[in-house]
């Protein structure tokens, strides 16, 4: 199931928020080692400061077990304010039409059998979420800044983007900037992945969501949903 | 600050051309030595003006709060007006005739600046929610290039020459010739939705407000030329 929690109502959904700044310190400082910045036990960044729009991919159980984040690619972002040497010919990439995803992570244990089905379907979710919630902001596109490891997971789900260029090394990581153009159709195989025809979203959301996207009403099934 | 007569008479014309009943537009945080005054814009009854400044309702008008704190479009509709001093709020704001429905866009800047920009409309609940619909991307892309616009002209003075990264330019420039974005994609080997991705990024840049536009403002800012074309963009896709 997805829950999308604005920024700013962080306080609303303590547990949540807690879970993905832990579900990130394990995969970006555990696992991979980036120098990222640990604060109380959480992954967490000057991005995060402001307010970005968290979708968040949960189990039956309601735990985190995947997530991203989406600033607006207008104020300040990763892609223009950390890594500008993605950019093409060094200029910023800033349009009130496209998002920027970041901090894409999903919960993994090491143990390829457990973990792929697990991954295939939280990406699989994530990735109709957030072609849903473009949809409903009338964006064109979401930029994305991710490694190479990260690019194959995702082309083995279907999910990959398109890179704006030829990957580069930063801190000894082969990094691509990429992109997803919103109204995309996913194709059967991602949203056989995902479980479901279009995205489970948490009922609880859904009105203010509605109202604050102009949503269509058929957009978001909360109910009947395939697991 | 009240911003140039030139800039807001543009917010009136996209009123009119969309049948909508007023604009408000406020920028604070500004990069500028006048900064801690906010800039604006505003077609509210000179009455109402009064009255909110007196009544110190910036102070919890709701709109504003959310405003601030997040970046998705708020609908007035979806305000909590539990509180009496929210319904008392919006009650007056009727009586002042500012709309029935409102709309507003916040703004985040690359400067570290915050705007807000509304509209509201006196139509009836069920044109309301078509209208959000069909306006939504016009909405977004006008109160960009608005708040663009009056930053310029109150002179944060930030703004070079605007430069054209070479892939949006040959993008332009192919579409100043006829071409699709299939077309382009495959003179260029890259992909039709990458072809589409510039395309955007280019009509930001510009403040335009579709494709057509903005090939029309790079030929005429002498951005692209429709004789030159770098040989090395020509090349098929690298691998």
């Amino acid at each position: 199931m997805i829950k999308i929690i604005p920024g700013e109502w962080r306080e609303r959904f303590p547990r949540l928020i807690d879970e993905m700044h832990k579900l990130r310190r394990s995969v970006f400082y555990e696992r991979l080692r980036w120098q990222v910045t640990i604060i109380n036990r959480w992954e967490v960044d000057g991005y995060d400061a402001l307010n970005p729009l968290y979708v968040l991919s949960l189990d039956e159980h309601e735990r985190v077990i995947g997530g991203l984040r989406l600033p607006p690619t207008t104020g300040f972002n990763m892609l223009n304010d950390t890594f500008p040497q993605l950019l093409p010919d060094g200029a910023r990439i800033q349009s009130p039409l496209i998002w920027e995803s970041s901090r894409f992570t999903v919960r993994m244990t090491g143990d390829r059998a457990v973990d792929f089905p697990v991954i295939s379907r939280a990406t699989a979710e994530l990735g109709m979420a957030l072609n849903e919630i473009g949809k409903a902001a009338a964006l064109t596109h979401i930029v994305t800044v991710y490694d190479a490891a990260m690019h194959r997971m995702l082309r083995r789900v279907g999910c990959a983007g398109e890179p704006l260029g030829p990957p580069q090394m930063i801190s000894g990581v082969e990094t691509y900037a990429v992109i997803y153009e919103i109204g995309t159709r996913w194709d059967p195989h991602v949203r056989g992945l995902a479980g479901c025809a279009s995205v489970p979203l948490d009922p609880e959301v859904v009105v203010s969501l509605r109202s604050r996207l102009g949503l269509a009403d058929q957009t978001f099934s909360t109910g009947g949903v395939r697991r | 600050m009240h911003i140039d007569e030139a800039v807001s008479s543009v917010l009136e014309d996209f009123l009119r051309e969309w049948g909508l009943s007023n604009g408000a537009y406020a920028a604070l945080n500004l990069p500028t030595p006048a900064g801690a005054r906010p800039l604006l814009a505003v077609t509210y009854s000179a009455e109402w003006q009064k009255h909110y400044a007196q009544s110190g309702y910036v102070d919890l008008d709701p709109i504003v709060r959310s405003g601030l704190g997040g970046f998705l479009p708020i609908d007035w509709a979806e305000i909590d007006r539990g509180d009496p001093i929210i319904r008392k709020f919006f009650g007056e704001a009727q009586e002042f005739d500012v709309g029935a429905n409102g709309l507003t866009i916040p703004i985040r800047g690359r400067l570290g600046e915050f705007a807000l920009f509304t509209i509201t409309s006196n139509e009836t609940d069920s044109a309301w929610r078509a209208l959000k619909r069909e306006l939504l991307r016009d909405l977004m892309i006008f109160s960009f290039n608005f708040h663009a616009a009056a930053l310029h002209s109150a002179g944060p003075g930030d703004e070079a020459a605007v430069h054209l990264p070479l892939r949006e330019a040959s993008c332009l420039r192919w579409k100043a010739l006829g071409k699709t974005d299939d077309d382009i994609g495959r003179i260029l080997g890259i992909s039709p939705h990458t072809v589409r991705f510039h395309l955007e990024s280019a009509r930001a840049r510009l403040s335009t407000t579709n494709t057509t536009h903005t090939v029309a403002r790079a030929l005429a800012l002498g951005l692209i030329n429709m004789s030159y074309e770098p040989n090395y963009l020509l090349t098929k896709k690298r691998r």
